[in-house]
């Protein structure tokens, strides 16, 4: 055994973090600070660029007085509450239900992962077109179950534009929540449940009092990646309502992409997209904290 | 008595959920293939025909009749392996790294690395243009690699430590005294050891790469590297119209090899899910 | 540890601050000149083939010019300008809808094409369209399809409603009355057929045609000496007319063009407003069609003179391309009536120059053509602002606020003057 150089511990413990470290810092953090720099700038993308002067938060101030912000900041959370709190009901009653039976079990999972597979662009079309107010399915079903009177176009009513939206992305997001929580409940031996069972447990309380604590630590990650991939959701918005009808789906990915490219005010923009982050980072402080207390 | 009653009740009201259930993730799917079938005229029909009339594969031969879209997927096959491996790589040695060698350093990296996750995509897109473009990688498939991983690879990380930090370090010091080096102890021994958590990550990441379409769009600009989503947005979604019959079509295409991945590695992923979503 | 972490995060924080910079493209002298053409169109189903002759046409005229496509999806290819101009690395040439038109020039990103193309090219176009592409008397884009929002109409569906397939209405009271008649129209399977479709969704594209609607009412968005002016008796007539066609049924609602394109293809559409090559996208659904398509000019409203806003395909100049003149002589071949000719025969459009009409005698008496030729003066021109694209996404916004908002044109009109200040200044 050739004998390398030896270097400390923190040192070697450094190195591994490295290429890890290189890849984020340089291509998402580096980035990300700069935005954020700018966001403090007059910057508009324009072919000249002017000298950055700083503006006195006027970017946020401008998008603060529009009331714009606002409206992005209440539809995006909306969106995220809804979404978030279908997808973990809908995915935990599929995941009892799949944990129960155990016939063609591999087939019924792979089905029910499908949505997964599909991508988010596809998942917009698809539903986009579900929706379609002249000729789209949902139409067809609710006018059959005599649930509506008339079609109706739902991307386009501002009243049902943004739970439509938060459909498709329930749909292709709720295979993920129900295979974590299935794995999650897969985990818990079954000994624990008989035990309850002779000690005359019903199931209810098997669930609140065995499943539900055993479930925890799954809940907590997965539900925080829904949050965080629902915070984000730009490729739905933009491909199903592009922020519309009457800025009703405008949520702070789309007024992000407005700002910057559309009225090319990058400034505002990145703007935008701060204010965002560091609502986002305390959200899931506070969230994690929230969840941590509850547990201990 | 009441129990009984209770039982077939609740049975009842299991089965009604799964039918619906079942029926909300499995109808579009459904929905689209059959779209992929009918001809253009009778996509439009309203009441819809849940059969389509005349059964045609004319769709299927035009979106084949040049390899642009097995080259698509192909492309995001090479894409989501290639960010799966640059991942599961990086973030196992950092994962390894917050696990045993605890620092100062890397908590504020860690902490700051996942902070900045929380930043919109859309706004650092220009920022990432550039930096791709200085190093000359601009319509390269490496180009997505790179920034799908530097994506998937904090969550990755967090995820990989908790299952390095349940394996005893008595193992490490025993191969120490063996004369064993850090590195090769982590290849050799650790390694092995963390199947599970590597392909939790690995899943993770593969579904997150292959979902890609914003880095598509903007760092590839010729047909033989786009990826799928991109593929589709440039050939079938045009200005003048969404011809539906041809992008239901390759959305099947598209998902098929996909669909046919989750058969194959379900029970894997299950498994990999269950040591690692107990970890959180 | 303290010290390096503090040393690391400093080169992070100063590290991009110079990323924008050094971003200068390399000029080069003499040799082979290769030319990039940021495009939406060259990948699209039909026009492919058209594409790949033309580069290769271009080539084998233009020894030692290459034509490099960069294939960018229509809905993304705006931000990829931005984006690759911003990083120094501008695509020569690129192809520009109309509602980026305003952000290019505004941004200057954009040659001015007055002494690349030469007099004789440009006193050739239109002159109502050269206005709308000029900028304080200089040029920086020509179309390269044309057309205003035309209104399309069904024959056979005007055939079963009782109306003269040959007699297009002209003014939009008339209109709405054939509206009235096509709407009580079932297709085959009982679905109800709308009369008069005007798009309205949530795209730049829309707030253009819901502009045109309210410049043949007689009104607009800026006032003679330039400042904005929404609330005036145009716009509201106009928008009551909009708010009355969603309320009688005769327009769905929200609709995109693309949806419009759709309905009137399977016959649920009986006329409809588009850019004249939209009918293209109906022919991909339903090739029987063209037989009952009748087209005519942009209506009058109340009285007043038919308006429209210039809706065009252009190829812009990059102002940063090392090679203007080479891309220039690309303009000029890709425009030349042989090739418009070629081009043509895929997707209809009109032609902005007097001597490529003059040139196609096929084209002035195709029935599909004829009825718009005279389009030029019904073209109004429109702000060249950056933020013109949000302007024509506030339209829309207002034309939905009177439509699926069921609020009041006066209102609707109110909001817009307030958001279009502050977006025109």
């Amino acid at each position: 055994m050739a004998r390398t150089i030896k270097i400390s511990s923190s040192v070697f413990g450094s190195l591994l973090m490295l290429p890890a470290a290189g890849i984020v810092g340089g291509f998402i953090f580096l980035p990300v600070i700069q935005s954020v720099y700018y966001s403090f700038f007059t910057f508009k993308l324009t072919r000249k660029k002017l000298p950055l002067i700083w503006n006195n938060f006027d970017n946020y101030r401008q998008v603060w007085e529009t009331g714009r912000l606002q409206n992005a900041f209440s539809i995006t959370f909306q969106f995220m509450l809804m979404v978030v709190a279908a997808v973990f009901i809908l995915g935990l009653i599929l995941a009892l239900l799949l944990n129960r039976g155990r016939t063609n079990e591999r087939l019924t999972r792979s089905l029910g992962l499908l949505p997964w597979g599909t991508p988010t662009v596809i998942t917009a079309l698809l539903w986009s077109w579900m929706f379609q107010g002249e000729y789209g399915f949902i139409n067809f079903l609710l006018l059959r179950l005599g649930l509506i009177a008339k079609p109706i176009s739902y991307l386009v009513n501002p009243s049902t534009a943004l739970a439509a939206v938060a459909v498709a992305a329930v749909w292709r997001q709720l295979p993920f929540m129900f295979i974590m929580l299935l794995a999650g409940m897969q985990g818990i031996p079954g000994e624990m449940y008989e035990a309850a069972y002779i000690d005359g447990a019903n199931r209810l309380q098997t669930f609140v009092h065995i499943t539900l604590p055993f479930l925890r630590n799954v809940i907590r990650a997965s539900i925080l990646v829904t949050i965080i991939t629902n915070f984000k959701q730009f490729p739905l918005f933009w491909t199903m309502t592009g922020g519309g009808p009457m800025n009703k789906t405008e949520t702070l990915a789309i007024l992000t992409y407005k700002n910057a490219f559309v009225n090319l005010d990058f400034g505002v923009g990145a703007a935008v997209a701060a204010a965002w982050m560091v609502v986002l980072v305390i959200f899931s402080l506070v969230y994690s904290r929230m969840v941590r207390e509850a547990e201990y | 008595m009441k129990r009984e009653a209770q039982k077939i009740a609740g049975n009842a009201a299991a089965v009604i959920a799964s039918i619906i259930l079942g029926l909300f993730l499995l109808f579009p799917i459904y929905w689209l293939l059959v779209t992929s079938f009918k001809v253009n005229m009778e996509i439009y029909r309203f009441p819809p025909d849940l059969i389509p009339r005349t059964f045609t594969l004319e769709n299927y031969r035009e979106i084949f009749s040049d390899n642009s879209v097995m080259q698509y997927i192909l492309n995001n096959f090479i894409v989501a392996f290639g960010t799966t491996l640059l991942t599961m790589t990086a973030s196992s040695l950092a994962g390894y790294s917050l696990s045993r060698y605890p620092s100062i350093f890397g908590k504020i990296v860690r902490t700051s690395l996942l902070s900045t996750q929380m930043f919109p995509i859309v706004g650092l897109i220009l920022a990432l243009y550039v930096i791709f473009r200085n190093m000359n990688l601009i319509n390269t498939r490496f180009s997505l690699i790179i920034s799908l991983s530097a994506v998937t690879i904090p969550f990755s990380t967090i995820l990989i430590k908790g299952f390095f930090d349940d394996i005893t370090r008595t193992l490490e010091e025993a191969a120490q005294i063996d004369g064993c080096s850090r590195l090769r102890t982590f290849a050799v021994i650790i390694l092995p050891l963390s199947k599970p958590g590597l392909l939790a990550i690995g899943l993770y990441t593969f579904m997150q790469a292959w979902d890609d379409f914003l880095f598509a769009v903007t760092f590839i600009l010729t047909d033989v590297k786009r990826t799928l989503s991109a593929g589709i947005a440039m050939k079938f979604l045009g200005e003048v119209s969404y011809d539906w019959a041809m992008v239901t079509t390759v959305s099947i295409a598209g998902v098929l090899p996909m669909f046919i991945l989750i058969f194959l590695f379900q029970k894997h992923m299950v498994a990999g899910l269950t040591a690692g979503a107990v970890k959180g | 540890m303290k010290k390096l972490s503090m040393i690391l995060l400093m080169i992070l924080i100063a590290l991009p601050l110079s990323v924008f910079a050094g971003a200068e493209k390399e000029a080069d002298g003499a040799g082979p000149v290769t030319l990039t053409f940021a495009s939406w169109s060259i990948q699209e189903k039909g026009a492919q083939d058209y594409f790949t002759e033309l580069k290769n046409d271009f080539e084998a005229a233009n020894p030692g010019v290459t034509i490099e496509y960069a294939g960018y999806p229509y809905g993304e290819l705006k931000k990829q300008v931005l984006i690759m101009a911003n990083a120094g690395q501008a695509p020569d040439i690129i192809q520009c809808a109309r509602s980026w038109y305003p952000s290019f020039v505004a941004g200057g990103y954009v040659a001015e094409l007055d002494s690349l193309l030469g007099p004789e090219y440009i006193n050739d176009v239109y002159p109502e369209i050269l206005e709308d592409m000029q900028v304080d008397g200089k040029t920086y884009g020509i179309p390269w399809k044309a057309s205003p929002f035309v209104l399309f109409y069904n024959k056979d569906l005007f055939v079963e409603a009782g109306l003269d397939p040959e007699k297009a209405p002209e003014t939009y009271e008339e209109a709405l009355e054939y509206a009235e008649a096509l709407s009580s129209l079932k297709d085959a399977d009982g679905n109800a057929v709308y009369g008069l479709g005007q798009t309205t969704g949530a795209v730049p594209v829309s707030g253009g045609a819901v502009l045109s609607m309210f410049f043949s009412y007689g009104g607009g968005i800026v006032d003679d000496a330039g400042n904005v002016d929404v609330v005036n008796e145009g716009n509201r007539t106009a928008l009551e007319t909009l708010k009355a066609m969603h309320e009688k049924g005769y327009n769905p609602d929200g609709a995109k063009l693309k949806d419009l394109r759709n309905l009137f293809a399977i016959g649920r559409l009986g006329m409809y407003f588009d850019q004249l090559w939209g009918m293209t996208g109906a022919y991909a659904i339903n090739p029987d069609l063209r037989s009952a398509v009748g087209v005519t000019t942009p209506l009058s409203g109340n009285g007043q003179p038919a308006g429209s806003t210039l809706e065009a395909h252009l190829i812009l100049v990059s102002e940063d391309s090392a090679h203007k003149e080479e891309a220039a002589k690309f303009i000029t071949f890709a425009t030349s009536p042989a090739q418009m000719e070629k081009y043509y025969a895929i997707t209809p459009f009109l032609l902005p120059r007097q001597s490529q009409v003059a040139a196609a005698p096929d084209y002035t008496s195709d029935p599909g053509i004829a009825p718009v030729l005279n389009y030029p003066e019904t073209i109004r021109s429109v702000e060249k602002h950056p933020e013109m694209e949000n302007v024509f996404l506030a339209l829309t916004t207002a034309a939905q606020a009177v439509t699926v908002g069921g609020m009041s044109a006066d209102k609707a009109l109110a909001d817009l003057e307030k958001e279009l200040k502050s977006m025109l200044n």
